[in-house]
């Protein structure tokens, strides 16, 4: 068994966040458990309470029209993200990461909320929803808000939500047809593996708009400054991916782990800038060599 | 510490219980129905050899906690074949040697099962991909991605 | 002849498949208790109070032992007795045994644990083998466990081997390299942790379940640490879920501990370690520093090594001084070298205690001197392959110990049917080709060729020895016991086959009965790639005595000898009806060995298997990562009695051998392994593991072995990692001298 806890499975949204409230910070939102359970045997955290939100039937739901873009439920498992026909055409790159978070099993469990909210600075789905300008759906006692993923992470595994918040939804903006996504990482064994650095870009040829996003690097995951001009799509990639790594450097803080060395990280840097752009760039495929 | 009544299908056959809230869904198979077949061997969804499937779909069991299970249908490796038989894929298992110790091997065969139930006939890079979560110390998995491309065919002739 | 050699399916794959083999933890006994072990936080301390009265006070704790609760010698008994089950003064690794709890269930013991209070003055630790040479280092090793003691207090044991005359040998050659290569530790991670369940019987006798390797190191510890007759302890193996040395030493420990419990609880206990606990605690590969010189002429022949090597014992001796000798009687590698120096140290440091794993010894002096091959190849402008050809060992020939050798060399075929299927000339051009047209990725291949001696050797040639048990039942199937276990290898199917194939009865007819001290005499430990030949001598020597018995009944009874298979239910019924004996005991010993360690000279081991493996490799410049393309091994353990058991032998230990040499990796600060369980240490996934290696066995007949049988298991690994090795340093166009190969050391060695 996993220590002690109580466990509540939460039959409306409100009912979830008022018992997260009434418990005062001693509660935990149960969504996957694929972090929370091993952090709690681990005795990394230690929640009086589990609040299982997998019993409310609307956060099941994953949609998506090119109009509205996407909607996806704060409960949907990974897997059905990574083979949903839309997100896999219209935001590749978050297809990409979503399928590189631990194995087919696993992700029949996790969700992008709680890989979002247990704010791992490897966190594999950050970096593209950031570059998507993605939008949580929070609510709480005081009401539902609105939480741009860009301002979530406040420090590792430190979220800017408060205790009896709940992600109801992360919600991913429309983009044009044109846009390109792209997402890339480096793990220490081919198999699932937590990231050493991951990468994601976004992309539109038809109006130059570039940003990317990068993982591992620091206390949280980070989206570079923005060039200030837009990208043709015949810009040379060497001197682009120079630029952006001059970006990228004010914002990341590598460190040595058990993964990589501070070093390491900082040397793979340009390389997934450029293999990055290529691909959003020139559409090439480095999928295959980064794994 | 409160118990919470759970009612599930384990490979077929209605189950009723109360279990705490942190005992985990592979405690409740193992020590509770005595199904050992799903093994721990990390406790932190690592290894892949507590695989069960959770109305259908492969879930690590030691990252589920059994009350989750309420109201769902799990199959273990107990519930592959019937009696003493050997379902297609076991006899797969044996005849391509995909077996040395065992301890990986009911959830090699759970993984498996999983993905033959939502493609009868995988690719070996979708065999590689249903079964990249299960670690296995003994073999180098080329002999178990043969037995599931073996068991894939010999399910599809049967058909 | 027809069961041998066949891809007969293990009579044990059914029990697996259906998820029935019983593993230990899968196994309860009524009012069993669950142990946990507290353990020392620090490498290096003076305990000054044990404190277990919370513990104690928790409703669900039945009893607690210390040191003084021990009844018998508080050791694990391995080969010096130099660690104690549970420290009483001095803790000298983190995670070392300091006292042990069992309470109802394990949830109550886990809470329990946290209630331990132990104070300790924490001393200066060392945890570098070099360093813990140096004058003034901190103290690790008990005086009795240090047998360099004159030299320093931390050298456990040294060993030479000196013959010919190494300068002149050096003098002789036209050109001299050499280098310096580190390996990292290994964790063994099978994928089953240690486990062991602790019975008391009556008339003060214990059982032990557990999954282990050496039921009879078990017997030989639990009687020592409860002062017990070994006639009162009886050890049951129960099914393995991998071992690969690691449940060689260790399950000493673990049964130990739990008899502790269980002595003083008067329940069953049952010690099963957590994923964490158990990377953390048992016994890993010895870290190493291997430097080595080597001479050759112009046409590539070795005239002179000169090898020194230092291993990382960790705290406590355990095997370390059988794994310095293997390593230093492995060091020249399967070539003639005719003037040889070799020095080898194993050193305590304050870290988990080094033991077993596949290979024991000898990957880190393969890795050393597989490099050397290829730096003298580069500098004579010779073929990689041919190089070794040249100084394979042949029969008649002489090994680097002075070992004529007399019979079963296949080292030369391996490195000819690996050049023939690697089509090693053609793949270099297609490497070089792709490496012209590609700006950052670099194909690389290599190749290595290894010698391994089979068995314990003249280090312990008391336990090459096996037992066997036969018994016709009435019914004509037969029963069989044997000493040496099944951990995943395939010995259940290769005696099954032997016994089988002699009485020419099926598979099904004939039960293996789970391993059990009670039922065979001490038959050495299932370790050293022994167990088909020794075990398999001991059936065949089991089958030749019953045989003749079912001879002389089936002439009693007119049945010819052609028909004494089909027959044999009515020949079982005879045998009962006449009152007469139906069960025999094979034995078996190996040939004799001798060796001087005062030159290191001698016939170490009674007989070699080889192996050669070519190892293709793809290098991304830019990051450093490694991809293993494809791999062809080509083994001679002499008769190969199951193909199918024997090639997932081989293509098991090529991925164990590139987690070796490129993933898996333990860092180490001031004596903290910086571990936790498989998420951080990383072995190789389905992933990672070359799409389809090509293994192949040339046969070099042993005549003494089971149908000319030798041993197999630990080679492939020992083969494959250094041609991994060597293909990347091949890829990448600069020395590699340290494991594991990661990225980041791809990257160094780039860089230099």
């Amino acid at each position: 068994m996993l220590g002690e806890f109580e466990y509540v499975r939460a039959k409306t949204i409100k009912g979830g966040y008022s018992l997260l409230a009434k418990a005062g910070g001693e509660a935990a939102v149960l969504a996957g458990g694929t972090d929370l359970l091993v952090n709690i045997r681990a005795g990394k955290a230690s929640p009086r309470l589990l609040v299982d939100m997998k019993g409310v039937k609307s956060l099941d739901r994953l949609t998506f029209s090119p109009k509205t873009g996407a909607l996806i439920g704060a409960s949907v498992p990974l897997n059905t993200i990574v083979e949903n026909r839309g997100i896999r055409t219209r935001y590749p790159g978050l297809a990409e990461a979503a399928w590189t978070v631990g194995s087919y099993q696993i992700r029949n469990r996790a969700t992008i909320a709680g890989n979002l909210c247990n704010a791992s600075p490897a966190a594999d789905t950050a970096p593209p929803l950031l570059v998507l300008d993605a939008i949580l759906e929070v609510a709480s006692p005081r009401g539902e808000r609105e939480v741009p993923v860009r301002s979530l992470f406040v420090d590792s595994k430190k979220t800017s939500l408060s205790f009896d918040e709940v992600v109801t939804a992360i919600r991913i903006p429309p983009v044009p047809a044109t846009t390109r996504t792209a997402f890339l990482k480096r793990q220490r064994v081919k198999g699932h593996d937590l990231a050493i650095l991951n990468v994601a870009g976004r992309y539109d040829p038809a109006t130059g708009d570039l940003q990317i996003a990068i993982g591992s690097c620091a206390k949280t995951p980070v989206l570079v400054p923005p060039l200030g001009e837009p990208v043709p799509p015949d810009a040379p990639i060497p001197e682009l991916a120079r630029r952006l790594e001059a970006l990228a450097i004010q914002v990341v803080h590598p460190i040595s782990d058990l993964r990589a060395t501070a070093e390491y990280r900082r040397a793979l840097l340009p390389v997934f800038i450029r293999r990055l752009l290529e691909a959003l760039l020139q559409q090439s495929d480095h999928r295959e060599a980064i794994r | 510490m409160t118990l919470h009544p759970i009612r599930l299908t384990v490979n077929g056959k209605s189950e009723e219980a109360s279990v705490p809230a942190a005992m985990t869904l592979l405690e409740f198979l193992r020590e509770r129905l005595y199904l050992t077949g799903a093994k721990e061997g990390c406790g932190a969804g690592e290894c892949g050899a507590c695989t069960v499937l959770l109305d259908g779909l492969p879930v690590t069991a030691c990252l589920v906690l059994a009350v989750e299970g309420d109201g769902r249908e799990v199959r273990t490796v107990e519930g592959e074949a019937k009696a003493t038989g050997l379902s297609v894929l076991q006899r797969a298992f044996i005849e391509e040697g995909a077996i040395q110790c065992g301890f990986c091997t009911p959830g090699m065969i759970m993984s498996a099962r999983g993905l033959l139930e939502r493609n009868s006939n995988p690719t070996d890079a979708e065999i590689v991909e249903a079964i990249a979560g299960n670690l296995c110390r003994c073999t180098g998995y080329e002999a178990i991605v043969a037995a599931i491309r073996r068991a894939a065919k010999e399910e599809r002739d049967r058909r | 002849m027809t069961l041998i050699g066949a891809g007969v399916p293990r009579p044990d794959a059914a029990d697996k498949v259906r998820g029935e083999a019983r593993f230990v933890d899968d196994l309860a006994f009524p009012g069993m208790l669950h142990a946990r072990v507290i353990r020392s936080p620090i490498p290096h301390g003076r305990i000054l109070r044990v404190d277990l009265s919370r513990v104690a006070t928790h409703p669900r704790v039945h009893c607690t032992v210390t040191p003084d609760d021990v009844p018998g010698e508080n050791v694990v008994h391995v080969i010096y007795d130099d660690q104690p089950a549970l420290a009483s003064d001095v803790v000298r690794y983190v995670g070392e045994p300091v006292a042990l709890l069992a309470a109802e269930d394990r949830e109550s013991a886990r809470e329990a644990e946290t209630l331990a209070r132990v104070d300790y003055e924490a001393l200066p630790a060392v945890s570098d083998p070099l360093e813990a040479l140096r004058p003034g280092a901190p103290v690790v090793a008990v005086p009795a466990a240090a047998e360099g003691r004159d030299e320093s207090p931390n050298l456990f044991n040294r060993m030479r081997l000196v013959k010919g005359d190494v300068k002149r040998g050096f003098a002789e050659a036209d050109v001299i390299v050499e280098g310096e290569y580190r390996t990292g530790y290994q964790e063994h991670a099978y994928l089953e942790t240690q486990g062991a369940i602790a019975v008391p019987e009556e008339q003060g006798a214990i059982t032990i379940y557990g999954s282990l390797q050496c039921p009879f190191y078990v017997q030989g510890a639990v009687a020592k640490v409860l002062g017990l007759p070994l006639a009162k302890v009886r050890v049951v193996q129960t099914a393995t879920g991998g071992a690969f040395g690691g449940k060689e030493d260790v399950p000493s420990q673990v049964a130990s501990l739990a008899a502790l419990l269980a002595w003083k609880a008067r329940r069953a206990v049952k010690l099963v370690y957590d994923r964490e606990e158990d990377v953390l605690t048992t016994s890993k590969r010895h870290p190493s520093v291997v430097r080595y010189k080597s001479g050759a002429k112009k046409d590539g022949t070795l005239t002179a090594i000169e090898v020194d090597f230092v291993y990382n014992a960790g705290a406590y001796q355990t095997l370390s001084s059988a794994v310095l000798w293997r390593g230093l009687l492995t060091a020249a590698g399967p070539y003639r070298v005719p003037n040889v120096g070799i020095d080898g140290r194993s050193v305590a440091t304050h870290t988990v205690p080094n033991g077993a794993f596949r290979g024991f010894g000898s990957p880190q002096v393969i890795f050393a001197h597989e490099s050397q091959m290829d730096s003298l190849a580069e500098r004579l402008g010779m073929d990689r392959l041919e190089i070794r050809r040249r100084n394979a060992l042949r029969v008649g020939d002489e090994t680097a110990c002075g070992q004529k050798l007399k019979e079963s060399v296949g080292v030369l075929e391996t490195i000819e049917r690996a050049r023939e299927l690697s089509r090693w000339e053609d793949r270099l051009r297609a490497v070089a080709a792709f490496n012209a047209s590609h700006p950052h990725r670099r194909r690389g291949v290599g190749v290595s060729s290894v010698l391994y001696g089979v068995g314990l050797g003249a280090k312990s040639p008391f336990l090459d020895k096996a037992g066997a048990y036969l018994k016709l039942e009435a019914d004509g199937s037969v029963t069989l016991a044997v000493g040496t276990v099944e951990m995943g290898q395939g010995l259940t199917a290769a005696l099954s086959q032997i016994a089988c194939d002699a009485l020419g009865i099926r598979i099904d007819r004939l039960q293996l009965t789970p391993v059990d001290t009670t039922r065979v005499p001490d038959s050495g430990p299932t370790v050293a790639s022994r167990g088909t030949l020794m075990s398999g001598l001991a059936v065949l020597d089991a089958v030749k005595k019953l045989r003749a018995r079912i001879l002389d009944a089936s002439n009693g009874l007119g049945i010819p000898e052609e028909e004494i298979p089909a027959r044999l239910n009515e020949i079982a019924r005879s045998f009962f009806l006449r009152n007469l004996d139906p069960a025999v005991e094979g034995w078996a010993h190996a040939e004799p060995v001798d060796w001087d360690p005062e030159t290191g000279l001698g016939n170490p081991y009674f007989v070699y298997s080889y192996a050669t493996h070519v190892a293709e490799v793809e290098v991304d410049l830019t990051t450093g990562e490694i991809s293993l393309e494809d791999c062809v091994a080509v083994h001679d353990s002499g008769k190969i009695l199951n193909q199918g058991t024997a090639s997932g032998q081989v293509e098991g230990g090529i991925v164990q051998g590139l987690g070796f040499a490129v993933t898996e990796e333990i860092a180490e600060k001031d004596g903290r392994l910086k571990v936790k369980g498989f998420t951080t240490y990383r072995i190789p996934t389905i992933r990672d593991a070359p799409p389809s290696p090509t293994v192949e066995f040339v046969e070099a007949l042993y005549s003494p072995g089971p149908f000319g049988a030798k041993g197999l298991g630990e080679v492939p690994l020992m083969a494959a990692h250094a041609a991994i090795a060597r293909a990347i340093a091949h890829a990448i166009g600069k020395a590699v001298s340290a494991y594991p190969l990661s990225p980041e050391r791809v990257r160094q060695a780039l860089a230099s």
